[in-house]
Protein backbone atom coordinates (compact mmCIF):
# COMPACT_ATOMS: atom_id res chain seq x y z
CA UNK A 1 0.00 0.00 0.00
CA UNK A 2 1.37 3.59 -0.44
CA UNK A 3 2.22 5.57 1.98
CA UNK A 4 1.15 9.29 0.23
CA UNK A 5 -0.45 11.53 2.18
CA UNK A 6 -2.97 14.12 1.32
CA UNK A 7 -4.50 17.36 3.35
CA UNK A 8 -7.77 15.93 5.67
CA UNK A 9 -10.08 18.22 7.08
CA UNK A 10 -13.38 17.12 9.37
CA UNK A 11 -15.25 20.10 10.11
CA UNK A 12 -18.66 20.93 12.22
CA UNK A 13 -19.74 24.11 12.75
CA UNK A 14 -18.49 24.44 16.13
CA UNK A 15 -14.64 23.80 15.34
CA UNK A 16 -12.42 21.65 12.72
CA UNK A 17 -11.87 18.71 14.73
CA UNK A 18 -9.22 16.73 12.34
CA UNK A 19 -7.05 18.52 10.08
CA UNK A 20 -3.69 17.46 9.00
CA UNK A 21 -1.78 15.07 6.45
CA UNK A 22 -3.41 11.56 6.82
CA UNK A 23 -3.00 8.59 4.38
CA UNK A 24 -6.90 7.18 4.12
CA UNK A 25 -10.02 7.83 5.09
CA UNK A 26 -12.54 5.56 5.16
CA UNK A 27 -16.51 7.27 4.54
CA UNK A 28 -20.31 6.02 4.76
CA UNK A 29 -21.06 8.17 1.34
CA UNK A 30 -24.92 7.64 0.24
CA UNK A 31 -23.93 5.77 -2.61
CA UNK A 32 -21.56 3.46 -1.32
CA UNK A 33 -19.23 2.92 1.36
CA UNK A 34 -15.62 4.41 0.12
CA UNK A 35 -12.30 4.65 0.69
CA UNK A 36 -10.18 7.40 -0.23
CA UNK A 37 -6.24 7.52 -0.56
CA UNK A 38 -4.26 10.37 -1.78
CA UNK A 39 -4.98 11.32 -5.46
CA UNK A 40 -8.74 10.91 -5.93
CA UNK A 41 -10.36 11.87 -8.56
CA UNK A 42 -12.48 15.15 -7.70
CA UNK A 43 -15.57 13.58 -6.36
CA UNK A 44 -18.67 15.50 -3.91
CA UNK A 45 -20.95 13.04 -2.13
CA UNK A 46 -23.77 13.20 0.84
CA UNK A 47 -22.67 11.26 3.49
CA UNK A 48 -25.22 8.43 4.82
CA UNK A 49 -25.22 8.70 9.27
CA UNK A 50 -22.25 6.14 9.83
CA UNK A 51 -18.88 5.85 10.62
CA UNK A 52 -15.84 7.75 9.43
CA UNK A 53 -12.30 6.38 9.83
CA UNK A 54 -9.35 8.27 9.53
CA UNK A 55 -5.94 6.39 9.13
CA UNK A 56 -2.67 8.52 9.25
CA UNK A 57 1.18 6.45 9.97
CA UNK A 58 0.85 6.98 13.27
CA UNK A 59 -2.55 6.54 14.57
CA UNK A 60 -6.06 6.27 13.30
CA UNK A 61 -9.05 7.99 14.67
CA UNK A 62 -12.95 6.25 14.02
CA UNK A 63 -15.85 8.88 14.45
CA UNK A 64 -19.62 8.80 14.20
CA UNK A 65 -20.95 11.58 12.21
CA UNK A 66 -24.87 12.09 11.64
CA UNK A 67 -24.38 13.06 8.17
CA UNK A 68 -22.52 15.78 5.92
CA UNK A 69 -21.28 16.12 2.87
CA UNK A 70 -17.31 15.38 1.03
CA UNK A 71 -16.15 16.97 -1.02
CA UNK A 72 -12.97 15.58 -2.44
CA UNK A 73 -10.14 17.60 -4.96
CA UNK A 74 -6.82 17.05 -6.08
CA UNK A 75 -5.25 17.71 -3.06
CA UNK A 76 -7.79 18.52 -0.63
CA UNK A 77 -10.46 16.16 1.38
CA UNK A 78 -12.72 18.37 3.07
CA UNK A 79 -16.00 16.90 5.09
CA UNK A 80 -18.69 18.76 6.37
CA UNK A 81 -20.18 17.02 8.98
CA UNK A 82 -23.08 18.58 11.72
CA UNK A 83 -21.96 16.44 14.26
CA UNK A 84 -19.14 14.20 14.97
CA UNK A 85 -18.25 12.38 17.49
CA UNK A 86 -15.96 9.93 18.97
CA UNK A 87 -16.67 6.38 18.72
CA UNK A 88 -17.08 5.61 22.20
CA UNK A 89 -19.44 8.55 23.02
CA UNK A 90 -21.52 6.93 21.31
CA UNK A 91 -24.88 5.76 22.90
CA UNK A 92 -28.37 4.14 22.19
CA UNK A 93 -29.60 7.10 23.81
CA UNK A 94 -27.76 9.80 21.36
CA UNK A 95 -28.72 8.07 18.68
CA UNK A 96 -32.72 7.70 19.30
CA UNK A 97 -32.27 11.51 19.58
CA UNK A 98 -31.24 12.02 16.15
CA UNK A 99 -33.79 9.59 15.32
CA UNK A 100 -36.30 11.24 16.66
CA UNK A 101 -35.57 14.71 15.04
CA UNK A 102 -35.46 13.09 11.82
CA UNK A 103 -39.23 11.67 12.21
CA UNK A 104 -40.27 15.08 13.49
CA UNK A 105 -38.63 17.60 10.54
CA UNK A 106 -40.00 14.96 7.81
CA UNK A 107 -43.59 15.57 8.39
CA UNK A 108 -42.85 19.22 6.94
CA UNK A 109 -40.59 18.12 4.14
CA UNK A 110 -41.35 18.48 0.62
CA UNK A 111 -41.23 15.06 -1.25
CA UNK A 112 -37.80 15.30 -2.43
CA UNK A 113 -36.78 16.13 1.40
CA UNK A 114 -39.12 13.39 2.59
CA UNK A 115 -36.65 11.20 0.15
CA UNK A 116 -33.30 12.37 1.73
CA UNK A 117 -34.51 12.02 4.69
CA UNK A 118 -35.83 8.68 4.48
CA UNK A 119 -32.49 6.99 3.89
CA UNK A 120 -31.20 8.88 6.81
CA UNK A 121 -33.72 7.19 8.93
CA UNK A 122 -33.03 3.80 7.22
CA UNK A 123 -29.34 4.01 8.16
CA UNK A 124 -29.89 5.61 11.38
CA UNK A 125 -32.30 2.40 12.62
CA UNK A 126 -29.29 -0.02 11.26
CA UNK A 127 -26.76 1.78 13.25
CA UNK A 128 -29.36 1.54 16.52
CA UNK A 129 -29.77 -2.17 16.16
CA UNK A 130 -25.96 -2.94 15.75
CA UNK A 131 -25.48 -1.05 19.31
CA UNK B 1 -25.72 71.81 51.26
CA UNK B 2 -25.93 67.99 52.01
CA UNK B 3 -24.57 67.21 55.37
CA UNK B 4 -21.71 65.23 55.92
CA UNK B 5 -23.36 61.81 56.48
CA UNK B 6 -25.40 61.92 53.38
CA UNK B 7 -22.30 62.51 51.16
CA UNK B 8 -20.23 59.99 53.05
CA UNK B 9 -23.02 57.26 52.44
CA UNK B 10 -23.25 58.47 48.70
CA UNK B 11 -19.30 57.94 48.54
CA UNK B 12 -19.57 54.70 49.66
CA UNK B 13 -22.68 53.88 47.22
CA UNK B 14 -20.60 54.84 44.72
CA UNK B 15 -17.52 53.19 45.73
CA UNK B 16 -19.89 49.57 45.66
CA UNK B 17 -21.52 50.58 41.98
CA UNK B 18 -18.15 50.76 40.92
CA UNK B 19 -16.93 47.37 42.31
CA UNK B 20 -19.98 46.21 40.95
CA UNK B 21 -19.16 47.40 37.13
CA UNK B 22 -15.31 46.74 37.58
CA UNK B 23 -16.13 43.28 37.91
CA UNK B 24 -18.72 42.59 35.38
CA UNK B 25 -16.14 44.28 32.98
CA UNK B 26 -13.57 41.07 33.99
CA UNK B 27 -16.36 39.01 33.62
CA UNK B 28 -17.36 39.90 30.45
CA UNK B 29 -13.62 40.31 28.93
CA UNK B 30 -13.29 36.75 30.00
CA UNK B 31 -16.47 35.41 28.06
CA UNK B 32 -15.61 37.42 25.39
CA UNK B 33 -12.65 35.76 24.82
CA UNK B 34 -14.55 32.44 24.80
CA UNK B 35 -17.32 33.80 22.85
CA UNK B 36 -14.14 35.32 20.06
CA UNK B 37 -12.72 31.76 20.20
CA UNK B 38 -15.90 29.66 19.88
CA UNK B 39 -17.03 32.36 16.74
CA UNK B 40 -13.41 31.81 15.35
CA UNK B 41 -13.87 27.72 15.28
CA UNK B 42 -16.86 28.16 13.46
CA UNK B 43 -15.74 30.02 10.76
CA UNK B 44 -13.90 27.38 8.47
CA UNK B 45 -17.36 25.51 8.35
CA UNK B 46 -19.32 27.97 7.33
CA UNK B 47 -16.99 29.32 4.52
CA UNK B 48 -16.82 26.12 3.11
CA UNK B 49 -20.71 25.28 3.27
CA UNK B 50 -21.07 28.64 1.64
CA UNK B 51 -18.59 27.69 -0.80
CA UNK B 52 -19.71 24.40 -1.83
CA UNK B 53 -23.52 25.15 -1.90
CA UNK B 54 -22.22 28.15 -4.04
CA UNK B 55 -20.89 25.92 -6.32
CA UNK B 56 -23.90 23.68 -6.63
CA UNK B 57 -25.81 26.68 -7.35
CA UNK B 58 -24.70 27.51 -10.00
CA UNK B 59 -23.98 24.23 -11.43
CA UNK B 60 -27.36 22.92 -11.18
CA UNK B 61 -30.39 23.79 -13.28
CA UNK B 62 -32.08 27.24 -12.58
CA UNK B 63 -35.45 25.57 -13.00
CA UNK B 64 -35.09 22.70 -10.81
CA UNK B 65 -34.21 24.88 -8.43
CA UNK B 66 -35.03 24.58 -4.34
CA UNK B 67 -37.51 26.99 -2.72
CA UNK B 68 -35.03 27.79 -0.35
CA UNK B 69 -32.58 28.74 -3.11
CA UNK B 70 -34.67 30.86 -5.64
CA UNK B 71 -37.13 31.41 -3.41
CA UNK B 72 -41.53 30.82 -3.77
CA UNK B 73 -41.54 33.50 -6.28
CA UNK B 74 -43.42 35.88 -3.78
CA UNK B 75 -42.04 38.80 -1.76
CA UNK B 76 -45.19 39.83 -0.03
CA UNK B 77 -44.43 38.52 3.49
CA UNK B 78 -41.21 39.12 4.89
CA UNK B 79 -39.75 37.33 8.06
CA UNK B 80 -37.52 39.73 10.51
CA UNK B 81 -36.09 37.69 12.77
CA UNK B 82 -34.36 39.94 15.18
CA UNK B 83 -31.24 38.46 17.72
CA UNK B 84 -30.58 40.25 20.51
CA UNK B 85 -29.32 39.23 24.47
CA UNK B 86 -30.74 37.79 26.94
CA UNK B 87 -29.30 40.90 29.33
CA UNK B 88 -29.04 44.14 29.25
CA UNK B 89 -26.16 46.00 30.28
CA UNK B 90 -24.52 46.08 27.22
CA UNK B 91 -24.64 50.03 25.94
CA UNK B 92 -26.11 50.38 22.98
CA UNK B 93 -25.74 46.93 21.82
CA UNK B 94 -29.84 46.01 21.63
CA UNK B 95 -30.56 49.28 20.62
CA UNK B 96 -28.36 49.26 17.62
CA UNK B 97 -30.03 46.15 16.29
CA UNK B 98 -33.64 47.20 17.51
CA UNK B 99 -32.95 50.32 15.28
CA UNK B 100 -31.58 48.96 12.18
CA UNK B 101 -34.51 46.33 12.11
CA UNK B 102 -36.91 49.05 13.06
CA UNK B 103 -35.74 51.13 10.09
CA UNK B 104 -36.26 47.55 7.93
CA UNK B 105 -39.67 47.16 9.10
CA UNK B 106 -40.78 50.58 8.63
CA UNK B 107 -39.47 50.61 4.92
CA UNK B 108 -41.00 47.56 4.22
CA UNK B 109 -44.64 48.26 6.06
CA UNK B 110 -44.63 51.54 3.81
CA UNK B 111 -44.03 49.51 0.55
CA UNK B 112 -46.56 47.44 1.53
CA UNK B 113 -45.39 44.25 2.50
CA UNK B 114 -46.75 41.59 5.07
CA UNK B 115 -44.32 41.64 8.39
CA UNK B 116 -43.89 39.25 10.79
CA UNK B 117 -41.72 39.22 13.39
CA UNK B 118 -39.65 35.81 15.76
CA UNK B 119 -37.13 37.35 18.64
CA UNK B 120 -34.57 35.91 19.82
CA UNK B 121 -33.20 37.33 22.97
CA UNK B 122 -35.75 38.88 25.90
CA UNK B 123 -34.26 42.43 25.18
CA UNK B 124 -35.36 42.57 21.41
CA UNK B 125 -38.42 41.44 22.08
CA UNK B 126 -39.21 43.99 24.80
CA UNK B 127 -37.95 46.74 22.62
CA UNK B 128 -40.20 45.66 19.40
CA UNK B 129 -43.29 45.20 21.68
CA UNK B 130 -43.91 48.70 22.11
CA UNK B 131 -44.15 49.25 18.04
CA UNK B 132 -44.55 46.07 16.17
CA UNK B 133 -46.54 43.96 19.05
CA UNK B 134 -49.28 43.10 16.57
CA UNK B 135 -46.77 41.13 14.36
CA UNK B 136 -44.76 39.59 16.62
CA UNK B 137 -45.22 35.37 15.67
CA UNK B 138 -43.01 33.70 18.03
CA UNK B 139 -40.46 34.24 20.46
CA UNK B 140 -36.72 32.25 21.19
CA UNK B 141 -35.57 31.83 24.63
CA UNK B 142 -32.03 31.15 25.28
CA UNK B 143 -31.78 32.80 29.23
CA UNK B 144 -31.27 28.96 30.11
CA UNK B 145 -28.37 28.22 27.68
CA UNK B 146 -24.99 28.68 28.44
CA UNK B 147 -22.81 28.38 25.29
CA UNK B 148 -24.34 28.56 22.22
CA UNK B 149 -24.70 25.20 20.29
CA UNK B 150 -25.21 24.40 16.30
CA UNK B 151 -28.65 22.36 18.04
CA UNK B 152 -29.79 25.85 19.11
CA UNK B 153 -29.25 27.43 15.97
CA UNK B 154 -30.68 24.69 13.65
CA UNK B 155 -34.00 24.12 15.96
CA UNK B 156 -34.11 27.90 15.55
CA UNK B 157 -33.69 27.39 11.64
CA UNK B 158 -35.55 24.11 11.27
CA UNK B 159 -38.66 26.03 12.46
CA UNK B 160 -37.99 28.95 10.05
CA UNK B 161 -37.67 26.33 7.43
CA UNK B 162 -40.63 24.60 7.97
CA UNK B 163 -42.85 27.75 8.65
CA UNK B 164 -41.72 28.91 5.26
CA UNK B 165 -42.74 25.93 3.68
CA UNK B 166 -46.30 26.53 5.49
CA UNK B 167 -45.99 29.51 3.13
CA UNK B 168 -46.10 31.46 6.39
CA UNK B 169 -43.92 33.91 4.96
CA UNK B 170 -41.94 34.51 1.58
CA UNK B 171 -38.82 36.26 2.49
CA UNK B 172 -36.67 35.75 5.82
CA UNK B 173 -33.85 38.15 6.93
CA UNK B 174 -31.76 37.96 9.99
CA UNK B 175 -31.04 40.97 12.10
CA UNK B 176 -27.42 40.91 14.66
CA UNK B 177 -24.49 42.66 15.39
CA UNK B 178 -21.53 41.69 14.01
CA UNK B 179 -18.53 41.86 15.97
CA UNK B 180 -15.40 44.12 14.51
CA UNK B 181 -13.82 44.96 17.90
CA UNK B 182 -14.99 45.66 21.73
CA UNK B 183 -15.40 49.11 20.61
CA UNK B 184 -17.25 48.78 17.75
CA UNK B 185 -19.97 45.90 17.11
CA UNK B 186 -21.61 46.68 13.60
CA UNK B 187 -25.52 45.66 13.38
CA UNK B 188 -25.65 43.62 10.30
CA UNK B 189 -28.92 41.94 8.10
CA UNK B 190 -28.40 38.72 6.16
CA UNK B 191 -31.12 37.60 4.55
CA UNK B 192 -31.85 33.77 4.70
CA UNK B 193 -34.58 32.27 2.58
CA UNK B 194 -33.96 32.34 -0.43
CA UNK B 195 -30.86 31.69 0.75
CA UNK B 196 -27.85 34.76 0.01
CA UNK B 197 -24.46 34.43 -0.75
CA UNK B 198 -21.57 37.18 -0.68
CA UNK B 199 -20.33 36.95 -4.31
CA UNK B 200 -23.48 37.24 -6.92
CA UNK B 201 -21.53 36.71 -9.69
CA UNK B 202 -21.23 33.50 -11.52
CA UNK B 203 -17.30 31.79 -10.75
CA UNK B 204 -17.14 29.92 -13.70
CA UNK B 205 -13.37 29.74 -13.58
CA UNK B 206 -12.33 26.60 -11.38
CA UNK B 207 -13.17 23.45 -11.80
CA UNK B 208 -16.84 22.59 -11.43
CA UNK B 209 -17.66 20.75 -14.33
CA UNK B 210 -14.87 18.10 -13.06
CA UNK B 211 -16.99 17.07 -9.86
CA UNK B 212 -18.14 13.42 -9.86
CA UNK B 213 -21.75 14.35 -7.44
CA UNK B 214 -22.92 11.20 -5.96
CA UNK B 215 -26.02 11.02 -6.06
CA UNK B 216 -26.99 14.24 -7.98
CA UNK B 217 -26.57 17.83 -7.18
CA UNK B 218 -30.39 18.65 -7.04
CA UNK B 219 -30.05 15.80 -4.08
CA UNK B 220 -27.09 17.01 -2.81
CA UNK B 221 -28.59 20.53 -2.46
CA UNK B 222 -31.48 19.57 -0.94
CA UNK B 223 -29.83 18.09 1.81
CA UNK B 224 -27.24 20.56 2.32
CA UNK B 225 -29.52 24.29 1.74
CA UNK B 226 -31.00 23.23 5.48
CA UNK B 227 -28.07 23.19 6.43
CA UNK B 228 -26.47 26.08 5.50
CA UNK B 229 -29.49 28.14 7.13
CA UNK B 230 -28.43 26.78 10.01
CA UNK B 231 -24.54 27.29 9.73
CA UNK B 232 -25.64 31.53 9.04
CA UNK B 233 -28.48 31.30 11.96
CA UNK B 234 -25.55 29.76 13.92
CA UNK B 235 -22.57 32.30 12.82
CA UNK B 236 -25.37 34.75 13.33
CA UNK B 237 -25.63 33.52 16.61
CA UNK B 238 -21.83 33.55 17.52
CA UNK B 239 -21.13 37.03 15.89
CA UNK B 240 -23.80 38.43 18.45
CA UNK B 241 -22.87 36.76 21.20
CA UNK B 242 -19.22 38.08 20.91
CA UNK B 243 -20.38 41.31 20.07
CA UNK B 244 -23.01 41.36 23.27
CA UNK B 245 -19.98 40.55 25.20
CA UNK B 246 -17.58 43.63 23.59
CA UNK B 247 -20.05 45.89 24.47
CA UNK B 248 -20.26 44.98 27.51
CA UNK B 249 -17.14 45.09 27.99
CA UNK B 250 -16.63 48.52 26.62
CA UNK B 251 -19.73 49.79 28.10
CA UNK B 252 -18.75 48.64 31.76
CA UNK B 253 -15.41 50.30 31.38
CA UNK B 254 -17.30 52.90 30.82
CA UNK B 255 -19.11 52.99 34.10
CA UNK B 256 -16.52 51.66 36.33
CA UNK B 257 -14.67 55.21 34.88
CA UNK B 258 -17.58 57.32 35.43
CA UNK B 259 -17.74 55.66 39.13
CA UNK B 260 -13.95 56.53 39.71
CA UNK B 261 -15.00 60.47 38.35
CA UNK B 262 -17.79 60.49 40.70
CA UNK B 263 -16.08 59.38 43.96
CA UNK B 264 -13.73 61.78 43.31
CA UNK B 265 -15.86 64.87 42.94
CA UNK B 266 -17.86 63.44 46.13
CA UNK B 267 -14.60 63.32 47.96
CA UNK B 268 -13.42 66.56 47.34
CA UNK B 269 -17.51 67.72 47.94
CA UNK B 270 -17.02 65.92 51.37
CA UNK B 271 -14.09 67.61 52.38
CA UNK B 272 -14.78 70.91 51.30
CA UNK B 273 -17.97 70.10 53.58
CA UNK B 274 -15.96 68.89 56.62
CA UNK B 275 -13.70 71.48 56.41
CA UNK B 276 -16.05 74.19 56.13
CA UNK B 277 -17.91 72.50 59.55
CA UNK B 278 -14.37 72.58 61.36
CA UNK B 279 -13.82 76.47 60.19
CA UNK B 280 -17.20 76.84 61.64
CA UNK B 281 -16.44 75.35 64.78
CA UNK B 282 -13.49 77.16 65.40
CA UNK B 283 -14.61 80.43 64.04
CA UNK B 284 -17.97 79.72 66.98
CA UNK B 285 -15.03 78.98 69.99
CA UNK B 286 -13.13 81.90 69.05
CA UNK B 287 -15.90 84.32 69.43
CA UNK B 288 -17.04 82.07 72.28
CA UNK B 289 -13.68 83.33 74.00
CA UNK B 290 -13.82 86.94 73.09
CA UNK B 291 -16.92 87.60 74.73
CA UNK B 292 -15.90 86.52 77.61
Amino acid sequence: MSKELFNFELVTPEKVIVSGSVSSVSIAGVEGDMTIFANHSPIATAIRPGYIDINSDSKSEKYFLTGGFVQITGSDVVVLAEKASLENEVNLEMIEKIINRTKSSMEKATDLQKCVLAKKLNDLTIIKNQL
Amino acid sequence: MPNLKDLKNRIESVKSTRKITKAMQMVAAAKLRKAQEAAEQARPYAEKMSIVIEKLAFSTNASSNSPLLVGNGKDKTHLIIVATSERGLCGAFNSSIVRLAKNHINHLISDGNHIKILTIGKKGREQLKRDFGDYMIEHVDLSEVKKISYDNASNISDNIISKFFDNEFDIATIFFNQFESVISQIPQSSQLIPIKFKSDELTNDDNISNFVYEPDEQEIIEDLLPKAISTKVFTALLENGASEQGARMSAMDNATRNAGEMIDKLTIQFNRSRQAAITNELIEIISGAEAL
